[in-house]
C-alpha cells in the first residue's frame, strides 16, 4: 500500500508545484523584474522592457537620483529677471481675482508647488531620467513603472523630439496642455502596460473604462479644490486625458495610430477633452485664434503684462469654480479664447481681459449672463465672443470702455508660466497612489 | 504516568540535554495544575480512591476555533487534532479558513500549519504557518482593478490557555513573509496577530 501511495504523492506533489510554477509565477511583460533603480543593469533592463512594450527600439539614458529636499531647493531658486517676476506677479493677480490663484504667490513657491508633484523626470535637455526620492523603495513595482513611464518619454524625445513638438505645436498654454497630455497619455499608457503585466494581469483583463472615469473625475475634483488650478493643470490635466486618448488610439490602430497623433497633435483642450475620434463639430473647428481680437486697446496708463490662450480646461475650471452650472457645456462649446493681463500705473493694480469665443451664440449668452460673480468684474457679449473684464481696482474698471476694441497680441507675449518642457525642461511623472 | 509537581519533572529530565531540561522546567513553572492522577496499567485501585481520567487537553482529539489572524485566513474557522507528547508539550496540525475585509468579504482563503504548546493549563506556544500574508492590489490611478492573495510562511509564538474540558483561548504575535502569489514579486512581509477561541469536538 505504501508502494503504491508513493508514486501517486510525488505525483500530486508534481502536479501542485507545476500548478503553482503556471498559475502564481505569472508572466512579467517583457522580462520586466523587480531590481534596484540604482544598479545599471536594472536600468537597463527596464529601458529595454519599456522600449518592448513600446514595440521600438530601446533607448539608453542615465538614471540619477536626487532627494526630494535637494530637488525642491533646486527648483524653488529659478533663475528669473526682474521683468519677468513683475509679469509673474501681474498675471497671478488677475489669476487670483479668478479664484484661479493665491494672490501672494510668488515664483518660487510656484516653482516649488510644481515641483513636489513629481516623483522622477525625463530631462529633455540633459537626455537623463532623474528619481526625486521620496522615501520610496527604489526596487520596488511602482519605482520600476515609473521608470518605464520615463523610459517612455526617453523614446519619444528620440522618436518625435520633443522639444521641437513643444515648439511646433505647443505655442501657448493651451496647445501646450494637449501636446503635454500626448506625450504623458502615452507614457503612462506604456507604464500602465507595465503594472498590469507585473501583476501578472492582462491588458484585456482591465476595465479600462471605468479607470479613466473615475480617474478623470478625482483630476476634476482635486483642480476645482486645488489653490492652484492653473499652475498645477499639467499634473492634473495631460495624466488621466491624455492616458485615455492614446489608449483608444491604441484600441483603434495599434501604436501606429499613437504614431500619427504624434505626426498631427491635438490643436487644443478642448479637443483632448473630446476624446480620440471624437468629429470636429459641425459648427466648426475645434480651435480658433483670435488674431486681430486677441487683447484691448486701452489707454497708455494700462501697461501691457502678458497674454496667452488658456483653453478649455482652464475656461471649465473657471466657471465650474464660480458655481456656474454649465461650466462644462461651456467649455465644450469654447473654441478660442486669450487671457491678457495689464497693469493699471494709475492706481498700481492689476487688470484682466479673457474673451471666449464659444460655438454659439447661446453659449456665449448664457456666460456672459453669469459675470456678476466676480468682484470688480463684468461681461461684454459681441455675438459669439465674450469678454470678461476684472479689476483689482474699482476705479480701473471705470476707465476701462466697456465696448473695447481688439487687437493682435504683441509679439512674445505668451506668459511662461504654463510649465512647457520648452520652459522647465522636464517631463515629470506625478507619485503613483500608494507613495 | 509521570508523578506531579516540578521536581519530579527535573528528576526525570537530568540526562537530558541542557535544553530540554530547561524546557521542562520552563513548562512545570507555567503549569498551576499538573496532570490528574490515574492508576498505573496493572495495579488495582484501593477501595474509596477516586480516579479520574486525563483532562481533555491532555487527551488526543479534535478542537473547532475561530478567531482572527493570519491562521484563520484573517477571520475565521481552524480545525486542528491536538497531540500531546507529554501532558505538558502538544503538537497540532490544523487548517484553517476565513475571509477578510481586503477581498471586501468576497472570497475564502486557507490556511496550513503546526502549532506547538509547552504547558499544562498555561502554555507558551508557537505556530509555524502558510497562510496568506498580504493581499496584492492592482490599483491603476486610483481604481482598484484586481486583488490577489499573496501566501507565505508565518512564525508566531504567545500564549494559550487550555482549560480541562479541552477549550481553548490563545494570542500569538508573529511575522509573515510573502512568498508566493501571482504576479512579479518581491512581496512584503507583515507583522501578525493571532486570536482564537476554541473547544474540542472530539
Amino acid at each position: 500500500m505504501v508502494r503504491r501511495l508513493a508514486p501517486m504523492a510525488g505525483a500530486v506533489l508534481v502536479a501542485l508545484g507545476g500548478a503553482v510554477a503556471a498559475g502564481c509565477g505569472g508572466t512579467p511583460p517583457c522580462g520586466l523584474r523587480v531590481c534596484d533603480a540604482r544598479d545599471p543593469a536594472c536600468q537597463d533592463a527596464i529601458a529595454a522592457c519599456a522600449a518592448c512594450l513600446r514595440q521600438v527600439p530601446p533607448v539608453a539614458v542615465p538614471v540619477t537620483v536626487v532627494g526630494l529636499e535637494e530637488y525642491l531647493e533646486q527648483q524653488s531658486a529659478p533663475t528669473i529677471s526682474p521683468e519677468a517676476e513683475q509679469r509673474f506677479v501681474s498675471w497671478n493677480a488677475v489669476l487670483a481675482l479668478w479664484g484661479l490663484a493665491p494672490p501672494d504667490l510668488t515664483p518660487a513657491e510656484a516653482a516649488r508647488a510644481q515641483a513636489g508633484q513629481v516623483a522622477a523626470f525625463y530631462s529633455v535637455d540633459v537626455k537623463s531620467i532623474v528619481i526625486v526620492d521620496r522615501g520610496y523603495p527604489l526596487d520596488s513595482q511602482g519605482m520600476m513603472e515609473t521608470l518605464v513611464h520615463e523610459y517612455a518619454h526617453a523614446i519619444q524625445d528620440a522618436r518625435f523630439d520633443i522639444g521641437h513638438l513643444f515648439e511646433q505645436y505647443g505655442g501657448d498654454f493651451d496647445r501646450a496642455q494637449a501636446v503635454g497630455a500626448l506625450v504623458e497619455g502615452e507614457a503612462t499608457d506604456v507604464e500602465d502596460l507595465a503594472a498590469v503585466g507585473l501583476f501578472g494581469d492582462q491588458p484585456g483583463d482591465v476595465p479600462w473604462d471605468r479607470v479613466y472615469r473615475s480617474w478623470q473625475e478625482r483630476a476634476r475634483k482635486t483642480a476645482l479644490e486645488s489653490s492652484l488650478p492653473v499652475l498645477l493643470a499639467p499634473f492634473h490635466f495631460r495624466y488621466p486625458f491624455g492616458s485615455e486618448m492614446v489608449h483608444d488610439a491604441m484600441a483603434a490602430g495599434g501604436w501606429a495610430a499613437a504614431d500619427a497623433l504624434f505626426a498631427i497633435p491635438p490643436s487644443g483642450t478642448r479637443e483632448v477633452l473630446a476624446g480620440f475620434g471624437a468629429p470636429e463639430p459641425a459648427s466648426g473647428p475645434w480651435t480658433e485664434d483670435l488674431v486681430d481680437d486677441a487683447v484691448p486697446v486701452l489707454p497708455e496708463r494700462f501697461a501691457f503684462q502678458s497674454a496667452d490662450r488658456m483653453g478649455a480646461w482652464t475656461a471649465e475650471m473657471l466657471l465650474e469654480r464660480a458655481g456656474l452650472p454649465f461650466a462644462r457645456a461651456a467649455s465644450e462649446g469654447l473654441r478660442g479664447d486669450v487671457l491678457s493681463v495689464y497693469r493699471d500705473a494709475a492706481t498700481g493694480g492689476v487688470v484682466g481681459f479673457w474673451r471666449f469665443r464659444f460655438s454659439s451664440i447661446d453659449l456665449a449668452t448664457t456666460v456672459a449672463g453669469a459675470s456678476g460673480i466676480w468682484q470688480n468684474g463684468r461681461a461684454h457679449q459681441v455675438e459669439r465672443d465674450v469678454t470678461l473684464t476684472i479689476a483689482s481696482d474699482a476705479g480701473s474698471l471705470l476707465d476701462i470702455p466697456e465696448n473695447l476694441a481688439f487687437q493682435p497680441a504683441p509679439p512674445t507675449t505668451a506668459a511662461a508660466f504654463a510649465n512647457r518642457p520648452s520652459a522647465v525642461g522636464q517631463l515629470g511623472c506625478a507619485p503613483p497612489a500608494d507613495w | 504516568m509521570f508523578g506531579t509537581g516540578w521536581a519530579s519533572a527535573i528528576g526525570s529530565s537530568m540526562r537530558r540535554s541542557t535544553t530540554w531540561t530547561a524546557l521542562t522546567a520552563l513548562s512545570s513553572l507555567l503549569a498551576t495544575r499538573g496532570p490528574a492522577l490515574a492508576a498505573a496499567p496493572g495495579v488495582a485501585t484501593p477501595p474509596g480512591v477516586v480516579v479520574s481520567a486525563a483532562p481533555a487537553r491532555e487527551r488526543p482529539g479534535f478542537t473547532a476555533s475561530f478567531g482572527l489572524g493570519s491562521a484563520y485566513g484573517v477571520l475565521g474557522l481552524q480545525v486542528r487534532y491536538d497531540r500531546p507528547l507529554r501532558p505538558w508539550l502538544h503538537l497540532a496540525p490544523f487548517l484553517g479558513g476565513g475571509t477578510n475585509t481586503e477581498s471586501g468579504w468576497s472570497s475564502l482563503v486557507g490556511s496550513v500549519g503546526l502549532s506547538a504548546g509547552l504547558g499544562w493549563r498555561h502554555r507558551l506556544t508557537a505556530d509555524f504557518v502558510l497562510a496568506p500574508v498580504v493581499w496584492n492590489e492592482l490599483n491603476l490611478h486610483g481604481t482598484e482593478v484586481d486583488l490577489r492573495t499573496i501566501y507565505g510562511p508565518h512564525l508566531a509564538a504567545g500564549y494559550e490557555h487550555a482549560s480541562d474540558s479541552g477549550a481553548f483561548q490563545r494570542v500569538l504575535v508573529g511575522y509573515g513573509w510573502g512568498e508566493w502569489g501571482k504576479g512579479a514579486g518581491p512581496f512584503p512581509s507583515e507583522q501578525t496577530l493571532t486570536v482564537g477561541f476554541g473547544w474540542r469536538v472530539w
